[in-house]
């Protein structure tokens, strides 16, 4: 005996689950990245060796 | 035989036969051909090893499950006595326990570049979408009659290509599939070149794969490389609760690499560390390979699905990027959607060969493995959902 509902919580849950995951776990990356070369300070030049 | 003395010839079988055959091959694939040649090898003497009758490495019970490791103060006199094998102890400590998958994980984290998902986080999708596989083989496989959920999500999960979920996934939920589970999985790992691109190029046009992308992705600093294996490992721990263990230790090792401090540990997961753990989980794989378990109509349905899995996770990578190209301006390669199966590297490398034929200015390779790095992330994620659902 099949349970139909089963499926359907297995298959459409896990894949939505699944697809939503992978959506947060992409627009958490995105962000990071953004913010991250935005901050990134700009390389310093370094003073030359007073002789 | 002669008298006291006892040969093994008396208690083959045609099934020990079929699998000497089947060990053969393996073997053969893997030296001649060099498909997947470290675990194919171990996997096809396991096989020997364990169909040789009266050799005793690994027992079984009579309803075919390994027979069960005592505690450590009994397992010297159960070998001695003959209850257990060597290899029921490997399987015993280092599968049933999970530790095995987890710490080849640990090892392929320490061997892999992120820095094409990082420098592209839209990877992630079709990471997600080519996952639709796994759930598309686990209806077939449930409702064909022939498999229990847990074994059908098992059998399901081959379609993420990603050996150590795989084997994790399958040894909690269905142990008993493991070692047809596990050599599929990874024989059909080393079939991608073959297997994917007729998909491909049923599923798109020539005109779509000659579509040019820039071969360079943008800079990815050392910053990111360091903020992603954490921040991934925390965004999954507290979306996917089961997945932890998996994520952790991928997740883990990859940071020992990017670090810049802990080069040596970096090395020494990737190398002699990753080879002996893969050699002792092939070996075991093969030795859960008796004719008795391994020649059922179960095996062959499980070489079947396999396919269908493949296909539809290219499928699901390559429709989303399809779909993905209706709101970009500069539009990408449909193509690097079907790496999203993972197999890495292979897929990746099955999408530079096909750019290149359709389009020689092509360079599709690094845009292909970040789909491919995110597929590692989302089976992992997927096994966690799966173990949650059915545990």
């Amino acid at each position: 005996m099949i349970d139909w509902s089963l499926v359907a919580e297995i298959a459409g849950g896990g894949f939505g689950v699944t697809i939503l995951a992978l959506v947060i776990l992409c627009v958490v990356a995105w962000i990071v990245g953004i913010i991250v070369q935005k901050t990134r300070a700009k390389p310093v030049e370094t003073p030359e060796k007073e002789k | 035989m002669f008298g006291l003395y006892e040969t093994a010839f008396g208690a083959l079988t045609w099934g020990n036969i079929v699998m000497f055959l089947i060990a053969g091959l393996l073997i053969y694939l893997g030296i001649v051909k060099k498909m997947e040649p470290i675990l194919l090898v171990p996997i096809g003497f396991g096989i020997l090893m364990v169909n040789l009758p009266l050799g005793g490495m690994m027992i079984y019970s009579p309803e075919g499950f390994p027979a069960e490791v005592g505690s450590l103060s009994e397992l010297i006199h159960a070998i001695g006595n003959g209850e257990i094998g060597l290899l029921n102890v490997l399987y015993t400590y280092g599968i049933e326990s999970e530790v095995i998958p987890l710490l080849i994980f640990l090892g392929v984290g320490a061997m892999t570049d992120f820095r094409p998902t990082i420098a592209r986080p839209v990877s992630f999708l079709f990471g997600a979408t080519a996952q639709l596989g796994v759930f598309v083989v686990f209806i077939i496989a449930y409702t064909s009659g022939l498999f229990s959920v847990n074994e059908a999500a098992c059998v399901g999960i081959i379609g993420g290509s990603d050996g150590p979920p795989t084997v994790y996934l399958t040894a909690a939920l269905a142990p008993k599939l493991l070692g047809p589970i596990t050599l599929v999985a990874y024989s059909y790992m080393a079939l991608v070149p073959i297997l994917q691109p007729p998909i491909i190029k049923l599923l798109t046009t020539k005109k779509e794969r000659a579509i040019f992308m820039k071969p360079q992705l943008r800079q990815v600093s050392k910053l990111e490389e360091v903020i992603f294996p954490i921040m991934i490992f925390v965004v999954a721990a507290l979306l996917v609760p089961k997945s932890v263990p998996l994520i952790g230790m991928f997740m883990f090792g990859n940071l020992l690499r990017v670090t810049g401090v802990t080069d040596r540990l970096a090395q020494a997961a990737g190398g002699v560390f990753i080879d002996v753990l893969t050699f002792l989980l092939g070996l075991t794989v093969g030795a859960l390979m008796p004719a008795s378990v391994f020649l059922t109509g179960q095996t062959l349905a499980i070489v079947g699905l396999a396919v269908v899995a493949f296909a539809f996770g290219t499928a699901g990578g390559i429709w989303t990027a399809q779909l993905v190209n209706l709101f970009l301006k500069e539009k990408i390669n449909p193509m690097i959607g079907a790496a999203g199966v993972s197999a890495i590297p292979m897929s990746a490398r099955v999408v530079q060969r096909m750019g290149q034929k359709a389009n020689p200015k092509n360079f599709l390779l690094m845009h292909a493995m970040g789909p491919n790095m995110a597929g590692a992330i989302a089976t992992s994620v997927v096994a966690g959902i799966l173990l949650g659902m059915l545990l």
